[in-house]
């Protein structure tokens, strides 16, 4: 029952979190130059002041801030992010169509990142002077400084353009027909170039991170009493040492996701991957309030609730947070 | 009626250790024995050896940072254990020969239950099912006189206090009924309450299983209680060995002595209402010892002699030896 209590608690926070991104949000927005009325006007031709009032009074804009504020977020509150100027469709929908897309990118970036980063930090653990544990530092280090769109571009040209194994972009073949499990793979296929663009990054700080930490466990006291046991080495290290070690990766994991999010956009936008990034991207450059609000809300809303699952997965690694007390039988201390 | 040969039979171990500076030598030749069912007392400073000692018979130490000498041998029921390879001293660790530690409060894996902990050693060691091990897990608990213990073996370690913890590493360390257990300072880390009730238990249990301990501390009152027999270590070197009440009533070595003088319970009356005298000096680090005693330093008695050439073990009755120039003319068997 402390799971509940623990998760109505963190939701509950939550809302009033996202509550701060929304007025946050909101007003940052309108202290940013450029007026929507006229990026709109721009599209039919020409601007006339009558063009424009009439603009700003079908959008609302002509109210003074605090009315808009307010009249936002009473919509927000049931459900309704408004419509979008440039695309004129209600931003929910336009945003619940490239989810998923965006969600399948991201999670399959930061699921393969903790993996594979792991398992190479973990094995670069048990040399931490051998060639592996000096490969990941150093790109670790080309990782970190390199910037998401340019190593894009080079993988396409690379991967997909003079040794063409893998799409240019997009995320299925245009008029692609087949069963199920056929368009699954023709996903996957055109998954791995943006997904491991996006990985790169976090795959080697995870292999830093889940290395420096196995190295640390492997000296503690507890390994030291595993290994006096009579464990085998594989049990010390994968049982014992592991998990262990396995905390602090959760902890960045969740910490970083907002940062995999971000990243999305521009992992997107090269591989004209048809998920949020490319929203948020146009509505940026069309002034498309609405549309950039909702973008950013949802996307609170999504690392509030990785948060949470950070939170909760803590306690099943971690009996001495939380739960663990509630449930334990209170022997001294 | 002697036994073919003792259950331990160190002989002459040595152990180099690289440092920033170049290869110590930070045990030199000691050799030591143990019978079943004995329980040998180990004493000395920070520094001694002791703890190096007791690694070196687990084959645990830190790698690759220290070396065994060449001549070094560890026999148990008289097979080297040196020379077993890896897996083979995996079945022994645990099993044959277990180990608990300092500090409880680091020794349990915090992510496992105490049972658990306990119940992977008997699954390793003696297969069998997850349920038996389970079974012999409570059964442990309550023999380190845990209460509840079939609430106790689902508890995590945080869960346990100080003393309740090296209750729990002793269980792990005797769940596979081991013949040696090595206890390196298993109560230092303890309130003083808890440690006489640490030391009962290492007591009744050997009473009822016939362990052989190592009892390792460097405080000679705790364990003069509980052991027969005492080996006194000083800079890597053993300087003194005998029967503990020999060596409390009629220490031989000036650093035994010392040591015994240091301790408020065993001095006399008279001694009583003086200032608790110490030993002038620090341990020598070991790259700063020469070919000679490496107490001479700290030694009322030193002669030049002392600081040049280590005396060798002088036997002083049939059990009692000592390392020190002062007892040459003892010195006829050498061991």
């Amino acid at each position: 029952m402390a799971v509940v209590k623990l998760v109505l608690a963190r939701l509950a926070q939550g809302v009033l979190l996202v509550f701060a991104v929304v007025v946050l949000n909101f007003l940052l927005i309108h202290l940013a130059p450029g007026d929507p009325a006229q990026v709109l006007a721009g599209e039919f031709g020409g601007t006339t002041p009558q063009i424009l009032a009439q603009i700003r009074a079908t959008y609302g804009l002509n109210h003074p801030l605090w009315v808009q504020l307010l009249t936002y977020i009473g919509h927000v509150a049931r459900g309704n992010l408004g419509q979008s100027f440039y695309f004129n469709q209600p931003v929910l929908s336009l945003i619940l169509q490239r989810l998923p897309a965006t969600l399948l990118l991201v999670i399959t970036a930061q699921v393969s990142a903790i993996l594979a980063g792991t398992m190479l930090g973990v094995i670069a653990a048990r040399r931490p002077h051998g060639w592996l544990s000096q490969g990941i530092t150093v790109t670790a280090l080309i990782g970190y400084s390199t910037p998401v769109f340019w190593l894009g571009i080079m993988l396409l040209i690379a991967f997909a353009y003079l040794w063409p194994i893998f799409p240019i972009g997009s995320m299925e073949t245009i008029g692609f027909e087949g069963g199920i499990f056929h368009e699954a793979l023709n996903i996957l296929h055109h998954l791995v170039l943006p997904a491991f663009t996006l990985a790169f990054v976090y795959l080697a700080q995870y292999s830093r991170l889940s290395q420096a930490n196995m190295l640390e466990t492997l000296g503690s006291d507890y390994i030291r009493m595993a290994r006096a046991k009579g464990l085998p080495e594989w049990l010390i290290l994968y049982k014992h040492a592991l998990r262990n070690a396995l905390i602090p990766v959760v902890t960045i994991a969740g910490l970083q996701f907002s940062q995999v999010l971000a990243g999305a956009i521009l992992v997107e936008t090269v591989f004209d991957w048809p998920g949020m990034g490319q929203l948020t991207y146009e509505s940026i450059l069309r002034r498309d309030y609405p549309l950039l609000l909702g973008i950013l809300l949802i996307s609170a809303v999504v690392v509030v609730v990785v948060n949470i699952l950070t939170d909760l997965s803590y306690r099943l690694i971690d009996p001495r947070i939380g739960a663990g007390s509630v449930t334990g039988v209170g022997y001294g201390t | 009626m002697r036994e073919p040969h003792p259950l331990l039979a160190v002989d002459d171990l040595s152990i180099d250790m690289t440092v920033a500076r170049g290869t110590v030598r930070i045990l030199d030749g000691v050799s030591f024995s143990l019978a079943s069912g004995e329980t040998l007392g180990v004493v000395g400073e920070s520094g001694s050896g002791k703890t190096m000692t007791a690694l070196a018979i687990m084959r645990l130490l830190p790698q690759p940072s220290a070396r065994l000498g060449a001549e070094s041998r560890i026999l148990f029921s008289g097979k080297n254990v040196l020379k077993l390879d890896e897996r083979a001293m995996r079945r022994l660790r645990g099993r044959e020969i277990s180990m608990i530690f300092q500090d409880p409060m680091t020794a349990l894996n915090p992510l496992f239950t105490v049972g658990e902990q306990i119940a992977e050693t008997v699954r390793w060691h003696e297969g069998g099912t997850r349920a038996a091990a389970q079974a012999r897990a409570v059964d442990m608990l309550r023999a380190v006189r845990i209460p509840h213990p079939e609430r106790a073996v689902r508890s995590y370690p945080h869960q346990f206090s100080g003393g309740m913890r090296q209750r729990a590493t002793i269980a792990i360390a005797l769940a596979c009924r081991p013949k040696i257990l090595i206890a390196d300072e298993p109560t230092t880390a303890l309130d003083v309450t808890v440690q006489a009730q640490i030391f009962d238990l290492l007591e009744d249990i050997q009473e009822e299983t016939g362990t052989a301990i190592i009892l390792i501390s460097h405080n000679l009152s705790t364990i003069a209680r509980l052991t027969r027999r005492i080996m006194v270590l000083y800079g890597g070197r053993k300087v003194e060995e005998g029967p503990t009440r020999e060596i409390i009533r009629n220490p031989r070595h000036p650093y035994t002595e010392a040591l015994l003088r240091c301790v408020p319970g065993l001095r006399s009356e008279a001694e009583h209402d003086a200032e608790l005298p110490e030993i002038p000096g620090t341990v020598p680090a070991p790259e700063e010892l020469g070919g000679g005693c490496p107490f001479a330093p700290r030694c009322s008695h030193a002669a030049a002699r002392c600081r040049s050439t280590m005396p060798p073990a002088a036997a002083l009755g049939e059990k009692h030896k000592v390392a020190c120039w002062l007892h040459e003319a003892a010195q006829s068997a050498v061991t």
